[in-house]
């Protein structure tokens, strides 16, 4: 008998399936699917949302390596492209350098030219100072300096890396300039004194000259470029004699706080 | 009775897990059909009453986590039940056929459910079926006391 029974329960389990296979389209199927899915998905959810989450889980442990590697990977492209920035940063510095420096009237178009770093000063309050370039860079002695159009001076010792650049504010220095605004191209030579102005001299009695005028390079020496500006007027001091004129120039910047120069090689 | 809910606890999870757990976490892309391979080990271990009555509920809970049609899924299970308890008692336990079977109803099953399953995930599915048959057999082993009855030979010969 029982094991009538046991041979009888597949057969009754299979015929309950096949009654519900040939009742799921009706109303009654479609209760049983309603009534089972209203206590069951809610589970099914929630076994949904552990699943994700040791999925997430796995995927985390099993990419720690390799996430690993790619960190070491990337600290070292970081590193290679800051290096890469601040090479970019020093060439950018540069070519903003170098756009203030053919920005001002006087053209380098012709001229060959140098960037150069200042890496030190004189003591005695800005005779001369020290750029990193030298000999190995094609530098020569009375190369002409500049920055953002204004004359700084020239190079006068070179060494094969180092040049040191005498200021146009020392007395070693003689510059033809001619003042820039005034409507007699007032003409005269600039030297420095003693490491704080510039005196221009040789200026004739009848050409005029104004406090506050723009005094340039004149390019008549042969030697400095025209039009690089050497500084302003601060006063004017008519000889008693009546004969030349002479006149205080103030630079326009501090010499101390140059960083970088332009070089323009002498023709 | 006992056995019908002890076949409705275990299918109720089982199934939450097929459905609802193991998506989350495909193994080759697949998912193993743990409902059949649960029943199988019922079988394996006595459990001939609870094996049909956990692949009947295993089926309905799986036809309406899948929008299946109701019923479809335990017809299909509950035969491939049978099949296997015919094999446990004609053949006997022996582990590998056992096995091989698991893995042959399991590719049956996906090939007569999902016949546009290409075949190679099917065969995939039944090969992490077999693998899972190794998780489930612990559980089961020392479940035993709870559904064991005798085959239907021993029936048979008892009677």
């Amino acid at each position: 008998m029982s094991a009538r029974k046991t041979y009888l329960q597949p057969l009754l389990v299979f015929g309950l399936s096949l009654f519900l296979l040939l009742i799921s389209g009706t109303f009654f199927g479609k209760f049983i699917r309603l009534g089972i899915s209203s206590f069951y998905l809610p589970l099914t959810s929630i076994f949904n949302q552990v699943g994700r989450g040791l999925s997430n889980e796995i995927i985390f442990w099993k990419n720690l390596k390799k996430l690993s590697n790619e960190n070491t990977e990337l600290g070292k492209l970081l590193a290679e492209r800051n290096s890469q920035i601040a090479a970019l940063k020093e060439v950018r510095e540069e070519n903003e350098f170098l756009k203030d420096q053919l920005g001002f009237s006087f053209s380098t178009k012709n001229s060959k030219t140098l960037v150069a770093d200042v890496v030190g000063f004189s003591g005695d309050g800005g005779s001369w100072f020290t750029i990193n370039r030298g000999l190995d860079d094609g530098v020569s002695v009375n190369d002409v300096v500049i920055t953002e159009g204004f004359l700084i001076g020239k190079v006068t010792v070179v060494n094969n890396q180092y040049s040191r650049v005498t200021s146009i504010l020392s007395p070693e220095i003689t510059v033809n300039v001619l003042d820039q605004d005034s409507q007699t191209q007032t003409s005269g030579v600039v030297t420095g004194r003693f490491n704080t102005s510039l005196l221009m001299e040789k200026i004739l009695p009848e050409e005029i000259i104004n406090i506050g005028d723009t005094i340039i390079t004149s390019g008549t020496d042969g030697f400095f470029p025209r039009g690089l500006i050497v500084g302003k007027v601060d006063a004017v001091f008519d000889s008693s004699s009546g004969t030349l004129k002479s006149a205080e120039i103030g630079a326009q910047f501090d010499f101390r706080k140059l960083e970088q120069v332009l070089i323009i090689k002498a023709r | 009775m006992k056995q019908l809910l002890i076949a409705l606890l275990i299918s109720i999870i089982i199934v939450l897990f097929q459905v609802g757990f193991f998506p989350q976490i495909l193994f080759f892309g697949v998912t193993p059909n743990l409902i059949l391979v649960a029943a199988f080990c019922l079988i394996y271990f006595g459990g001939i009453r609870t094996g049909f009555w956990l692949a009947f509920f295993g089926g309905i809970f799986l036809d309406v986590e899948t929008s299946g049609r109701l019923g479809f899924s335990s017809l299909l299970l509950v035969g491939l039940t049978f099949v296997i308890s015919l094999i446990a008692d004609f053949l006997g336990r022996n582990p590998f056929i056992f096995t091989l079977a698991v893995f042959l109803l399991t590719l049956v099953f996906r090939l007569i459910s999902s016949p546009d399953l290409p075949f190679s995930i099917c065969l995939k599915e039944a090969v992490l079926s077999t693998a899972f048959l190794l998780v489930l057999y612990y559980p089961f082993k020392l479940l035993r006391s709870f559904f064991s009855q005798k085959s239907y030979i021993q029936l048979k010969m008892k009677y």
